[in-house]
């Protein structure tokens, strides 16, 4: 009767376990768009999951598409969250959907849902380029608070190779000033450094 | 003795110029063709030599050991034959001279007929017990001078600069630390080093900054004292291994504003520079009121709603640090003419976002994002109402959570 019981608890516990995980990796998927068809909504529902591309570790908590008829095909905007305690920012996707094929094509990005140490150390990396901290100086940026996107391989490979990278950017709203390093956080450094100064 | 000290201070003064001149064409030329700095010959008419130098400057990036060739074409411009006899220069403010024996010329000597035109080619080799820095000299090509300040300048030659560098064999993981901190708080930072040689480097990091002029005037942030800091390093990081710094930072409770600091690790390893290796400490201090805000206003007679409306507007990265900040909150309290207190609850919150569509200038890089909907400025405002209240002097008291700033309104109907 003991092992019984005991057999029991342990295969709640895994069922327990096994049902939390199962919750925790499925993200929370709302799909709205006007004048579209239920079933291409149930599609997109369906397959945004994995057309979106997380940072390897984080597990997007939400996922919000806004669909919008553009000819044939649909148009999707897509913004996606971790857990605020696992990441903060927003990745924002911007999709075009083939009904026909049941495909998805990655229009465009801004990915921002990383977790806050990533981002420093993305900054840290920018900061160890003299060339950066004396623009930074001369461009009065020191005092901006930088933005860090993650670039995804397929634009990398324009600017070094096929690599997550990320994109550190120092911006005064006000004078126009933009400092931006391309880091390969994987090689801790600066691959890319880019400025603007207004004139 | 006098003169000497003047000297120095043209000097400087002419080096503060030219260094602004070229960090800022530096910044500018990824963009925005500008003219670069050239030093302005003297007329052409007190010349007997009149040649077209190209490139006028040239600047390498070499390591000890390290050679490197380039052209330098000579025109005569003149009417007269001229025998070019290159000769190399210092520069008065240079950190480092090149020496004669780095660069060989070919050819050595050249004359040229008026509207004739050589090649001369420059290598300039580094032996490999060359200190690391910057290194300047001028190759002349004629004697002929004039004066700039207190300096003869060659008129026609090529300035040639060559910064000689190693690459670091301590790697240092983390050179910026910025934090939103709170008075009276204690704040540890590691830095972690690698030590990618076959030897041990010895570390001795002190407080301190060597980089000079950051900010000035006001609005500047004020400097870390060092009584606040304390470091924890070994001695050394040995050959292949990996070390920390532990930089513990003590605000003071009376702490206030932004503070700005460095921790130079004093790495003995000769391919970084003395400033190159300095942990920048950016700590924004956060203090948390203890009493409320209060303001007096007065509820005219026959007023039938007060309205008080509280809200703060800011930037979507302001919860960047240490202090895990959620989002703003407000606590009204109202003091009535009687003198009771009226904890009203918010009726009304309004969160409202400035959205930036990345229509401004983006890196290349990010042009992905180009037309994207990104949170710039998040706007929270919460409403409290409170129904018929009585005429007479009341008392608004705001406690704020979370927020660095708020802003109120009151409205009485």
């Amino acid at each position: 009767m003991q092992i019984f019981l005991s057999l029991l608890f342990v295969a709640l516990a895994i069922g327990c376990l096994q049902g939390f995980q199962g919750q925790e990796n499925a993200p929370s998927v709302t799909v709205s768009g006007k004048g579209i068809e239920e079933e291409a909504l149930k599609k997109i529902k369906n397959g945004i999951g994995d057309a979106v591309l997380p940072y390897p570790g984080i597990t997007y908590d939400s996922i919000n598409v806004t669909a919008r008829k553009q000819g044939s095909s649909i148009s999707l905007e897509v913004l996606a969250s971790a857990h605020p305690g696992l990441a903060e920012g927003v990745d924002i996707y911007s999709f075009i959907y083939d009904p026909g094929s049941d495909e998805f094509f990655l229009k465009g990005y801004s990915l921002e849902n990383l977790h806050l140490s990533v981002k420093d150390d993305a900054i840290n990396v920018a900061l160890q380029s003299d060339e950066l901290t004396q623009l930074l100086e001369s461009m009065a940026l020191f005092q901006e608070e930088p933005t860090v996107k993650r670039i995804l391989p397929a634009t990398s490979e324009k600017f070094y190779q096929p690599k997550t990278l990320f994109s550190v950017t120092w911006r005064d709203y006000e004078t126009g000033n933009v400092v931006s390093a391309l880091v390969d956080p994987g090689e801790g450094k600066l691959v890319q450094l880019w400025s603007r100064e207004e004139q | 003795m006098k003169q000497g000290i003047l000297m120095l201070v043209v000097g400087v003064m002419f080096l503060a110029v030219l260094s602004v001149a070229a960090q800022q064409v530096s910044a500018q030329e990824k963009v925005v063709m500008v003219a670069k700095p050239t030093l302005k010959p003297a007329p052409s008419s007190d010349l007997s030599a009149k040649l077209w130098i190209s490139p006028k400057n040239k600047y390498l990036q070499l390591k000890p050991g390290e050679a490197k060739e380039f052209t330098v074409k000579v025109k005569n411009r003149g009417e007269n034959e001229i025998t070019l006899s290159p000769e190399l220069e210092v520069l008065p403010f240079a950190e480092y001279f090149l020496e004669e024996s780095w660069i060989e010329l070919v050819p050595e000597k050249a004359t040229l007929k008026a509207g004739e035109k050589v090649t001369f080619t420059v290598k300039i080799s580094i032996p490999e017990n060359a200190d690391v820095g910057n290194y300047n000299s001028v190759l002349a090509f004629t004697n002929e001078t004039y004066t700039r300040g207190s300096f003869p300048i060659k008129v026609n030659s090529l300035t040639m600069g060559v910064n000689i560098w190693k690459p670091p064999v301590v790697k240092i993981l983390r050179k910026y630390v910025r934090d939103r901190v709170e008075a009276g708080g204690s704040y540890t930072y590691e830095i972690k080093l690698e030590n990618t040689g076959d030897e041990a480097v010895s570390l001795s990091p002190k407080f301190g900054s060597t980089r000079m002029g950051r900010c000035l005037g006001m609005g500047c942030p004020t400097e870390l004292e060092e009584a606040w800091v304390s470091i924890n390093s070994p001695d050394k990081i040995e050959a292949g291994s990996k070390a920390t710094v532990t930089i513990v930072v003590n605000m003071p409770a009376e702490a206030k504003g932004i503070y700005q600091g460095a921790v130079n690790l004093g790495i003995n390893d000769p391919s970084i520079r003395e400033w190159n290796q300095e942990v920048r400490l950016n700590l924004v201090v956060w203090q948390q009121p203890v009493e409320p805000y209060e303001k007096a206003f007065t509820v005219p007679e026959g007023s039938g709603k007060l309205s008080i409306e509280v809200g703060v507007n800011q930037h979507a990265y302001e919860k960047f640090g240490s202090i895990n900040e959620g989002e703003p909150t407000f606590i009204v309290t109202l003091v009535s003419p009687e003198g009771s207190e009226i904890s009203p609850s918010a009726r009304k919150t309004v969160v409202t976002s400035v959205i930036n569509l990345g229509a401004g200038y983006l890196p290349p890089w990010e042009e992905e994002s180009s037309g994207m909907y990104r949170v710039e400025r998040i706007n929270y405002r919460e409403t409290f109402i409170l129904e018929d209240p009585a005429p007479g002097g009341w008392k608004l008291k705001v406690m704020p959570s979370n927020a660095a700033k708020f802003e109120y309104t009151i409205e009485v109907e």
